[in-house]
């Protein structure tokens, strides 16, 4: 029950309580981009277990590295889903994550990703499947490389075999036709 | 065009996924502050990226807000050289504490003036009161000095009555006139007259040797009944008349209002 009751803040509000280290930061940071977040993690991980240990890393590293946010430089959420996203990156390209058996590699990710697993992501929200079909054919690879498995512009031009410039004008036009498909 | 171009590279795209170097990332912050349209650009992104990773959510296990909760630590600064600021409310507490303030202050405002306007109620009270015993003795010391008066009059021997009664039009009107016939005062004690308004006075006449002279000018009011009047004092006199003249009095009496009349 004491869920129900999910603290919600403006940007501005979180981050003054975030720079005060109030309680209420910690918790409507969580309830507001936990699931975002563990989406992301998740996305690159591809593990329940291993996803919710770098959520919690992740939110630890918000919390103490919060001096080093400038608003002047982009949005609150933009910060902590690059903190997010690279601690997931980290995470996969670890001697550790990699020697794991049980998982799979890095490159079959981006294969994997496209199949069944839409039906564990909340019921409000849109697949990611049913997201990448809205972009052009040759967007689409770009973009689920870069914006959604952590990818590096210049890994995904290695990948994909294809020069920087097009990487990165296919992203922008990608990122475009998902920016009209939520508008 | 520059702008343009430089929006549509896709750097402003790996801007916000934190891909850029320190000095590219520079450039467009530099950019961006320079021209509104880079701005406007990179705000879009961030919010496109935003209501995307918001809506491809997934919710971990509920265990684990709890579990975050505990492994921050909410009451002390991580940065060394900042002084700690540990707030003593939360916002939301500081907010009810507001107003419930507002709330005292208010009811203790509402409250107070509930009894300054019964306190104000209650002094006008104590002046009505006052003001009432005060007319009351003013009219007791009235009626006495009246009494006393009277009373002198009756009992000297120097007074003579005679009584005015009503003439033919004026039936039943009657008034008591004492006359000193040692310092010739004239006082009349009014029984039976009505009330004159404001535009007429009474008057009193003495006739001598046959003329009519003026003895003065009075008026008949509820608040002077029982109190004589001192009118003109008369030397000699075969008879008085009362009439009711205009106000201010006449040279000589208008005899169709002669009220009373009475021979010596």
């Amino acid at each position: 029950m004491a869920r129900t009751l999910r603290k919600k803040l403006s940007e501005e509000e979180l981050i003054s309580a975030l720079q005060q280290k109030q309680k209420i930061a910690i918790e409507a940071l969580y309830d507001m981009y936990s699931n975002a977040l563990y989406g992301v993690i998740h996305r690159i991980v591809q593990s329940d277990e291993v996803a919710e240990d770098v959520l919690q890393e992740a939110f630890v590293k918000i919390w103490n590295t919060f001096g080093g946010y400038d608003s002047s430089k982009g949005r609150l959420f933009t910060w902590i889903v690059n903190i997010a996203r690279n601690l997931a990156i980290d995470k996969v390209r670890s001697k550790e994550y990699r020697n794991n058996s049980k998982n799979q590699e890095l490159d079959n990710n981006v294969i994997e990703i496209d199949g069944t697993r839409n039906s564990s992501f909340l019921p409000d929200s849109i697949g990611l499947k049913d997201l990448l079909n809205k972009i052009k054919p040759d967007q689409k690879l770009v973009v689920q490389l870069i914006y959604f498995e952590g990818y590096t512009h210049v890994e995904a031009a290695e990948k994909l075999e294809i020069p920087l410039g097009t990487v990165k004008t296919r992203l922008r036009m990608g990122i475009i036709a998902l920016r009209k498909f939520f508008n | 065009m520059e702008i343009k171009e430089f929006i549509a590279s896709g750097v402003l795209e790996l801007y916000v996924l934190g891909e850029l170097s320190e000095t590219e990332s520079t450039e467009v912050m530099h950019m961006a502050a320079k021209h509104p349209e880079v701005a406007a650009e990179l705000k879009d992104i961030e919010l496109g990226l935003e209501s995307v990773l918001q809506k491809l959510g997934k919710q971990p296990n509920t265990d684990l807000r709890e579990s975050i909760l505990q492994s921050v630590n909410y009451t002390t600064v991580a940065e060394v050289g900042e002084t700690p600021v540990i707030p003593l409310h939360s916002n939301k507490l500081y907010a009810y504490a507001l107003a419930a303030c507002f709330t005292l202050l208010i009811g203790a405002g509402l409250g107070m003036y509930n009894f300054w306007s019964k306190w104000q109620f209650a002094e006008k009270q104590v002046v009505a009161l006052q003001d009432d015993n005060r007319a009351i003795i003013d009219r007791l010391n009235f009626v006495q000095t009246n009494f006393t008066q009277s009373m002198q009059i009756l009992r000297s021997p120097a007074f003579t009555k005679h009584m005015l009664k009503g003439t033919e039009n004026y039936p039943g009107m009657q008034a008591m006139l004492h006359w000193n016939t040692t310092d010739k005062t004239v006082m009349l004690d009014l029984i039976q007259l009505p009330n004159n308004d404001l535009q007429h006075q009474y008057q009193l006449w003495a006739i001598v040797d046959g003329v009519p002279v003026d003895a003065g000018i009075f008026d008949v009011s509820k608040e002077g009944a029982n109190a004589m009047i001192k009118l003109k004092d008369i030397q000699k006199a075969q008879a008085f008349g009362v009439t009711l003249e205009p106000k201010g009095g006449s040279k000589s009496p208008t005899l169709e209002k002669l009220y009373l009349f009475a021979q010596i």
